[in-house]
């Protein structure tokens, strides 16, 4: 994890400010839909874009409950963690089989009866995707970005394939290769009929925020023309362009002004950074943005699941109820452990930012730094 | 969206002799008219579909989407996008064109239409079959998992981009590119491609296939003899298949 906006401090209210209270939820955001209705973000982090592929498919579904009990939006489609034939735990599936017959009740009734608050990647060329991803989905994220997998390539792997479709091993869908990757919507004529895909999402989902997501190369160009389709949020995707950060900050930055400018200075603006600490993320927050995504800090705790379950031989040996139930409680205790220090720090950083003015928020000893974002020269 | 099935089967009451239905989009919201359609009771047996008719189509977007219901729709007029996207049962007769990616995502029933289609028709379907009695645009069968596409007059470009599954017979014309990065998937031509995407290729017709095709025009009420259609697979399956070792090393890619 890198500190890539430490040259930005955090600063306190000034010394002569009177001694006051703070509302205890001041990350909370409104997000309003085109149809006038409000849906509320209880979190400033989501987890954008899992490799659930890279797991099996029962530890993906613990792994999504894990991050979702710790109030973290995450990113996925029913294909990704249960077979066709079931239903997600994370997706509201109820008693996991891999708890039925064990007596963990600590584990049992710890089992959520309801879906986590989830986003629904709808990338241009749907794999995986089923009409039943729809409900009760809390954010619908229209990606036009085209999908580069770890190699660099723009496709998808043959894992990811298998996974979206429920190919048995022998008989792959691909014939076992890489699937080219899409770049706009086959059934979208142009940007500016984004905007009738995006009602038809809200049909097909009428309690989720629509989003739209894009890699923010040509900022100047794009984000005013998906502005004027009018989602109801917009996501930078910006893990993949190794940004320095003052590249970042700037981006986030100028993205809020633009959006400021076009009269949306209450849509929502999430950032996927990449690499970030917590005091980064908030900084981010203090630049403009609404929400951002912590996936390199999940993908540590798969890293680290995984090195773990390899030295479990001896859970491995058991029978594969027992081992689903280690895992779901495992997963549940190490995402806690790992993740809980970063997001209250977030949430802290976050509760005291309100304390200061905007403007007053960030500074820096750093001349150009302070030049470039227009924040408070220190020293 | 949330489906609830089964109309009067639903709040219990046995439904009555098949009655044809009649609403009309000129009336009703969208979402009106879904809620009226999942609504409508099930034919008892499975011989005959309950008969709905829909009248008033104008070419409004997203109608008549994710309709889970095992009936028979009959649509008279013009329809705009994504009309029947996600659809899972019904089987939909539709007098008039429709706009771009109609039977979007849709995993099964029928849906014919009876005019001309935009673009992305049909685009990552996973079932059913979905037959233009027109001509279709650019992308037709964008994604496709599954499922079969019928499209009697002729397609635009890039059909069958990014396919994995399913099968689509062209009855006219395609466009540039035709089968690009698809897999998995057979097209059936029996006019000319502008050309074939790379890693595509023409390929025999073999008997099996003939007859297969002649059933499938039959079921699609498509006129045609299938020895005049041309089978268009990717090259590494023909190889594959001529290996006779399709289904031990499949990778067509």
């Amino acid at each position: 994890m890198t500190d890539r906006l430490a040259p930005l401090l955090f600063l306190p209210p000034p010394i002569n400010t009177p001694w006051t209270g703070v509302a205890d939820q001041a990350l909370q955001m409104q997000v309003s839909r085109a149809d006038g209705s409000a849906k509320t973000v209880t979190s400033p982090l989501f987890w954008h874009d899992p490799n659930w592929c890279e797991m099996p498919i029962e530890q993906a579904d613990s792994l999504a409950v894990a991050v979702g009990r710790l109030n973290t939006l995450v990113t996925a489609m029913r294909s990704e963690l249960a077979p066709p034939d079931r239903c997600p735990v994370f997706h509201g599936g109820g008693v996991d089989v891999s708890t039925e017959d064990s007596k963990d009740e600590e584990l049992n009734d710890s089992l959520p009866q309801e879906p986590f608050p989830r986003i629904v990647p709808y990338r241009p060329e749907r794999y995986g995707l089923t009409a039943s991803d729809f409900d009760h989905a809390a954010v619908i994220d229209l990606r036009l970005a085209i999908a580069r997998d770890r190699s660099g390539r723009f496709a998808f792997s043959p894992n990811q394939i298998r996974r979206w479709e429920a190919t048995p091993s022998g008989e792959p869908l691909a014939g076992g290769g890489w699937v080219p990757a899409a770049t706009f919507p086959p059934d979208v004529i142009s940007i500016k009929h984004v905007q009738r895909k995006l009602e038809q999402l809200r049909i097909l989902s009428p309690a989720a925020a629509v989003f739209v997501s894009f890699e923010p190369y040509r900022l100047d160009e794009d984000l005013p023309r998906l502005l004027a389709t009018n989602p109801d949020g917009i996501i930078l995707l910006m893990s993949k362009m190794q940004l320095d950060g003052l590249s970042l900050a700037k981006l986030v930055q100028h993205a809020r002004q633009e959006m400021n400018h076009a009269g949306r200075p209450d849509m929502p603006l999430w950032i996927v950074p990449g690499d970030v600490k917590a005091d980064d993320v908030v900084k981010l927050i203090a630049l403009g943005a609404s929400a951002v995504a912590i996936d390199t800090w999940c993908e540590a705790v798969i890293e680290e699941a995984e090195q773990a379950t390899s030295g479990h031989d001896g859970y491995q040996a058991a029978t594969a109820t027992q081992t689903k139930a280690i895992d779901s409680k495992y997963l549940r205790e190490l995402a806690e452990y790992r993740l809980r220090p970063l997001i209250d720090r977030v949430l802290g950083l976050g509760f005291s930012l309100s304390r200061v003015t905007k403007a007053e928020r960030l500074g820096s000893f750093d001349s150009t730094w302070a030049a470039e974002l227009g924040v408070k020269q220190l020293g | 969206m949330s489906t609830q099935r089964g109309g009067a089967q639903a709040t219990g009451g046995p439904p009555s002799a098949v009655v044809p239905q009649e609403f009309s989009m000129a009336t009703m919201t969208l979402a009106q008219l879904r809620d009226a359609i999942h609504a409508v009771p099930f034919a008892e047996g499975d011989e005959e579909l309950t008969l709905v008719n829909i009248t008033g189509a104008d070419g409004q977007h997203s109608a008549m989407m994710r309709i889970e219901h095992a009936l028979r729709m009959n649509v008279d007029g013009p329809l705009g996008d994504y009309a029947f996207a996600y659809n899972a049962a019904p089987d939909v007769r539709v007098t008039g064109a429709v706009g771009h990616g109609v039977g979007e995502g849709m995993s099964g029933g029928a849906i014919r239409v009876r005019g001309d289609a935009g673009h992305g028709a049909g685009a990552a379907m996973t079932g059913g079959t979905l037959a233009i009695y027109g001509s279709a645009g650019h992308r037709c069968g964008a994604g496709m998992r599954g499922g079969g596409i019928f499209v009697r007059g002729d397609v635009g470009d890039e059909a069958a981009v990014g396919a994995l599954g399913g099968m689509i017979v062209i009855g006219g014309d395609a466009g540039q590119c035709l089968g690009d990065a698809m897999n998995n998937v057979t097209v059936f031509i029996r006019g000319r491609a502008k050309s074939l995407a790379e890693g595509v290729t023409e390929a025999p017709l073999r008997k099996r296939e003939q007859l297969r095709l002649g059933l499938l025009l039959i079921n699609a009420s498509i006129r045609g003899d299938a020895n005049e259609f041309r089978r268009i697979v990717p090259s590494a399956m023909l190889i594959a298949e001529e290996a006779q070792r399709g289904e031990v090393t499949p990778n067509w890619r």
